[in-house]
């Protein structure tokens, strides 16, 4: 029998605000424990809340980033449990009125469009940190964490494969993170933290299998790993007859397998209300229509234009999208160019920008490195032969690493101009020629692949400055003469 | 006279220089000691100045500048009580429960920072039953509230120490907190004014919460002045309450401008029945022709959702109480049960021990209502019932009653330990207040009149946001009442009020 | 009261049970059977509500009061004295409380 995958993630997100959902204490990570606390993100007797309107700006811009409808009216609930990180003994979030829903996120793969339904997008305070390791029979509780806004985004069960879920959230974090700029989605620091639930039916069935909800995925490829295990384990329990069990499991990294959380399932009763202490939320039509403006072309929308636009492939349209900056950036170099213009800058950004980019971690969009200006000109000088493939990534790697501004005045300081004059390309060639008289035999006895290793030769004499195709022409001629 | 009567008595001796405000403080921590003194100690304070050794001075260097500049200056070195539910950093803050006895906050009230900024001194912390949960202050943690005109009488609740101060004459202002009749009903029965502002209309930043959609900062007083000067220190927006509204704040000079010809006074037929003591009755029906005569219109009005109140209220504040109450755990501040090494039993055992037995009870029939299979059946539809007793009572201010005029409860002052058996019996006590806070509006209790020396009380609502109105008709009433305090006889020994006894 | 005696809804123990469970409240048995009586007739008396007052509120609005948020900057009203003070178990800027874990594996 053939099973189907069905997978749905939850992902909760920590707005980037400076201060937290309902108090103005700064929502920085890594203070010292307790220090980031007032008497509201404490629990005291007394305070109450008030939301941070900066929260609530970019939780809409989420929203929008995730196609979702953005209500005028939602309201904040109370969520009542009793956890030693929870110091009001209630989570303010909402629930039955949620701030949006209805939205879509658009992957591409391999040339086609794979949309995932966004079932809701909530505001909701975090909770603290606990730790269990610290004191021997103890809980050590850091309340810095309490009352940091986060957004939860939940999808419908729309996911078929725990790559298609990987791949989800790789799309998820490009639009929180660069598109809307909404969080720094860093999973080592908790700021993106993903739950995953997973089922599986025979193939052609319409009906959802039972599924279990998976819990501790630090990373984008623990997660694809746990589902693979879990799909695993399912479907080996349903071939031999067993029932699934309807569960939250855990994922142990080092035994690279889920297991479900020990111990007796609490009664679980949340008792939601609407929270007294706060007035519905309202969001202004125009607030939203604003909002929508600012955020621009969303992902799905850049590759397709970039594609259409420059002819470019899936791939190179891919890269370029990852950032809304480094498609700016590309536009700024290539727009208003023929499609060669455009795939040689694509692939200037992709190789030696890229890669400095890389090198530099934290730092600088590709503006920073060097101004688009520049990469035209650089180009340009490219593309009328000026500089070989060789030349231009010295000329590139020269501008990345200070050199100069002037791309004009680097080539010809550093002689990188390609030569394409006749007797000098000769001369190469004679001297090539003359440094390897065995080769040259062969060649002259029917070994016509050395005709590379000339070449190579040639271009390293010449110091990559050989214009190629006519120093090509050049070496023909002369190996056909040494044949006859 | 006592010179901590009332404000101006206050004001007067402060302004002539015959007391300064550090001799006023010893003065009210006297009056405190003799009241407490013998076998039926009043209990009316659970902190006070004299009881802070080693406490910076109380009245200098106040927290905060808030409160509007206007009112800058209007309480300088008077005396003033809080209820021991709201936070003060110079005072422990207990809530009257166990579970809160070694607290001291660490930030004050929005309502204190005013007070203080408008120069008032605080005196003490007012006993209260627990976390504001009763109507005769019998359910405090630290002892019963004696009523001071009666000692084997309640004072009311919760806000009874503030009550039972203000009328034995410790100070002359106090603040109160009402979440179904907690400032009306003890100031009926103590013989004093009882302010409820509107809902939103003073921050409840600090004020530690019962039932969160129905709780205000209210204020008790000896007169009807006294509470519209303290209002207006107190009212006013507030960043630190989401729910607390920018408008402009009620003058106790508009207050003073009204007059009762051409007030048209609302009573309502169902008010009359409920319980209704005869004689209660009988006294609310004289004074509705003293005002008549005074030039007040009385008009019956119906309001047919007012047996839902008590029933729709005891669902609603238990719910939201549950849910307020869940924060005092034992994890981070308060009681913690001792020898718990198991996290369940730490909260077992902390709230277990720490709470008393009317929280308890309150804090099951709120957790009842709001689980699942019940939410809908009891909290949505209580909701529902809220929604129209608030209809009912804007449809009457829509059709020209500028004010309802009721009873503020059915009975005088009962005796200690007489409803504790029964707590529904005691939830009646506010069967004519909770309209009011389950509404939103203003209301306000003032003395009406002695039946056998018990003070019994009138309350006056309005529609949200009227307390110049509502002070205004409640200072006319007042100045046609001559209302005599028991105390006030007893104290300058010539009867110089007449004792309004219904006979 | 009128009504009592037909309409009593005498809650269960085990309900009664619990519900002091979510309520993390630990009570003894005489708590218990008192607490069902004291709930019970709270919850009759809701029950005799008129049915006609709920439904005739359905669909009104309710009266708004005006959207507060504050701007995302920082500001927090200050503590005067630390959480230290307050703790009734502090350990290296931490709040302890006993094992989450007993939590878990109690029966």
């Amino acid at each position: 029998m053939s099973w189907e995958t069905v997978i749905g993630i939850e992902v909760h997100v920590q707005l980037r605000t400076a201060t937290k959902m309902f108090c103005r204490c700064s929502s920085e990570y890594g203070a010292p424990p307790n220090t980031n606390v007032c008497p509201v993100c404490l629990g005291l007797p007394g305070a109450l809340p008030v939301p941070n309107q900066g929260a609530v700006d970019l939780a809409i811009r989420a929203a929008l980033a995730l196609g979702c409808e953005v209500h005028e009216r939602s309201e904040f609930v109370r969520k009542n449990y009793f956890y030693p990180d929870l110091p009001k003994g209630y989570q303010i979030t909402q629930f039955a009125h949620p701030l949006a829903t209805e939205g879509t996120v658009v992957m591409r793969e391999d040339g086609e469009e794979r949309r995932v339904r966004i079932r809701r997008l909530h505001l909701e305070e975090d909770a603290g940190k606990s730790m269990h390791d610290r004191y021997a029979g103890s809980t050590a509780v850091d309340l810095n964490r309490a009352g940091v806004p986060l957004v939860e985004i939940v999808t419908e069960p729309d996911l078929r494969s725990p790559a298609e879920a990987r791949a989800y959230l790789s799309r998820l974090k490009q639009l929180l993170e660069h598109f809307a700029a909404v969080s720094d989605c860093n999973m080592e620091e908790g700021s993106l933290r993903a739950d995953a639930n997973l089922s599986v039916r025979p193939t052609g069935e319409t009906q959802l299998g039972t599924k279990s909800e998976v819990k501790n995925l630090n990373s984008f490829s623990n997660v694809e790993k746990a589902l693979v295990f879990e799909r695993e384990r399912q479907i080996g329990m349903l071939e031999r007859g067993e029932e699934v069990a309807s569960e939250t499991r855990l994922f142990d990294l080092s035994a690279g397998e889920t297991r479900p959380l020990r111990g007796k399932e609490e009664d679980f009763d949340y008792r939601y209300f609407p929270e007294p202490d706060l007035v519905p939320l309202e969001v202004s039509a125009a607030t939203v229509d604003t909002a929508r403006k600012a955020l621009g072309e969303l992902p799905h929308e850049l590759e397709t234009r970039l594609m259409d636009q420059y002819q470019l492939s899936e791939y190179d349209a891919t890269l370029l999208s990852a950032r809304p900056s480094r498609a700016a950036y590309f536009e700024a170099v290539a727009g208003g160019q023929d499609t060669a213009f455009a795939k040689t800058t694509a692939n200037f950004l992709m190789g030696g920008i890229a890669a400095e980019l890389n090198r530099r971690p934290g730092a600088a969009a590709e503006q920073d490195l060097l101004s688009p200006d520049c990469l035209a000109r650089l180009v340009e000088l490219r593309l009328d032969g000026t500089l070989s493939s060789d030349t231009a990534s010295q000329a590139l790697g020269l501008l990345l690493a200070g050199e100069g501004q002037d791309v004009d005045e680097l080539v010809q300081m550093h002689g990188l101009a390609q030569v394409g004059d006749v007797d000098q390309l000769a001369g190469w060639v004679d001297e090539v020629l003359e440094a390897h008289p065995d080769e040259l035999a062969r060649y002259a006895d029917g070994e016509e692949k050395l005709f590379g290793f000339f070449m190579g030769a040639l271009m390293r004499t010449a110091g990559g400055k050989a214009d190629p195709n006519k120093v090509r022409e050049l070496l023909v001629e002369r190996l056909a003469a040494a044949r006859d | 006279m006592n010179p901590l009567r009332t404000l101006t008595a206050a004001r007067a001796v402060l302004g002539r220089g015959e007391a300064s405000p550090d001799e006023l403080l010893d003065l009210a921590e006297t009056r405190n000691q003799e009241l407490n003194a013998g076998p039926e100690p009043l209990n009316a304070f659970l902190s006070t100045v004299g009881s802070q050794t080693g406490a910076p001075k109380v009245g200098e260097g106040a927290g905060g500048a808030g409160g509007g500049d206007s009112a800058r200056g209007l309480l300088a070195g008077v005396p003033v009580a809080v209820k021991d539910n709201i936070c003060t950093t110079r005072f422990p803050t207990t809530c009257g429960s166990r579970i809160l006895a070694d607290f001291r906050s660490p930030y004050d009230a929005t309502a204190v920072r005013r007070l203080e900024a408008a120069g008032a001194r605080v005196f003490g912390k007012t006993n209260l039953d627990e976390f504001a949960m009763g109507s005769s202050t019998e359910n405090s943690g630290f002892g019963a509230v004696r009523n001071p005109v009666d000692r084997d009488r309640v004072p009311g609740g919760s806000s009874g120490g503030s009550a039972a101060a203000v009328a034995a004459g410790v100070v002359p202002v106090a603040l109160g907190s009402s979440t179904g009749g907690s400032v009306r009903q003890p100031a009926s029965f103590c013989g004093v004014v009882g302010v409820k502002p509107t809902y939103g209309r003073v921050s409840r930043y600090g004020l530690v919460a019962f039932a969160s959609s129905l709780d205000v900062i209210g204020i008790l007083s000896r007169n009807v002045a006294d509470a519209a000067t303290v209002l207006e220190v107190i009212a006013g927006h507030d960043r630190y309450d989401a729910t607390c509204q920018d408008r402009p704040v009620p003058r106790a000079a508009a207050a003073s401008e009204m007059d009762l010809p051409g007030v048209t006074l609302g009573v309502p037929e169902e008010y009359l029945g409920l319980g209704l003591d005869s004689r209660v009755r009988g006294l609310f029906e004289s004074t509705l022709e003293e005002v008549t005569r005074a030039g007040a219109t009385v008009r019956k009005i119906s309001l047919p959702s007012t047996p839902a109140a008590i029933p729709c209220y005891y669902v609603i504040a238990p719910a939201e109480a549950s849910s307020n109450l869940a924060r005092y755990d034992g994890a981070r501040y308060g009681y913690r049960a001792p020898a718990t090494d198991r996290l369940l039993d730490m909260y077992e055992r902390s709230r277990g021990e720490g709470f008393g037995q009317e929280v308890k009870r309150r804090i099951m029939l709120g957790t009842y209502v709001l689980s699942a299979g019940y939410y809908e059946a009891y909290y949505l539809r209580a909701h529902e019932v809220r929604l129209a007793i608030a209809r009912d009572l804007d449809s009457v201010f829509a059709a020209g009653v500028d004010a309802i005029f009721t009873p503020t409860s059915p009975t005088p002052a009962f005796r200690l330990g007489e409803k504790l058996a029964d707590p529904y019996e005691m939830y009646l006590a506010d069967v004519y207040t909770v309209s009011a806070n389950l509404a939103g509006i203003p209301a306000v209790s003032i003395p009406i009149g002695n039946l056998e020396g018990l003070p019994v009380g009138g309350q006056l609502m309005c529609p949200h946001w009227e307390e110049e109105r509502l002070l205004g008709i409640a200072g006319r009433i007042e100045d046609v009442i001559e209302y005599a305090h028991p105390l006030d006889d007893a104290e300058e020994g010539a009867g110089a009020g007449v004792d309004r006894e219904e006979s | 009261m009128a009504g009592d005696n037909e309409t009593m809804t005498k809650l269960d123990m085990s309900e009664v049970r619990r519900i002091a469970r979510l309520a993390r409240l630990s009570l003894d048995d005489a708590d218990v059977e008192r607490l069902a009586g004291d709930m019970a007739e709270v919850l009759d008396h809701f029950e005799e509500i008129d049915q006609a007052v709920a439904a005739s509120a359905r669909g009104i609005r309710e009266r708004g009061l005006a959207k507060r948020t504050q701007p995302d900057d920082s500001g927090s009203d200050a503590l005067l004295r630390p959480p230290s003070a307050m703790a009734p178990d502090w350990r290296e800027g931490f709040f302890v409380v006993p094992s989450l874990e007993a939590l878990r594996e109690d029966a």
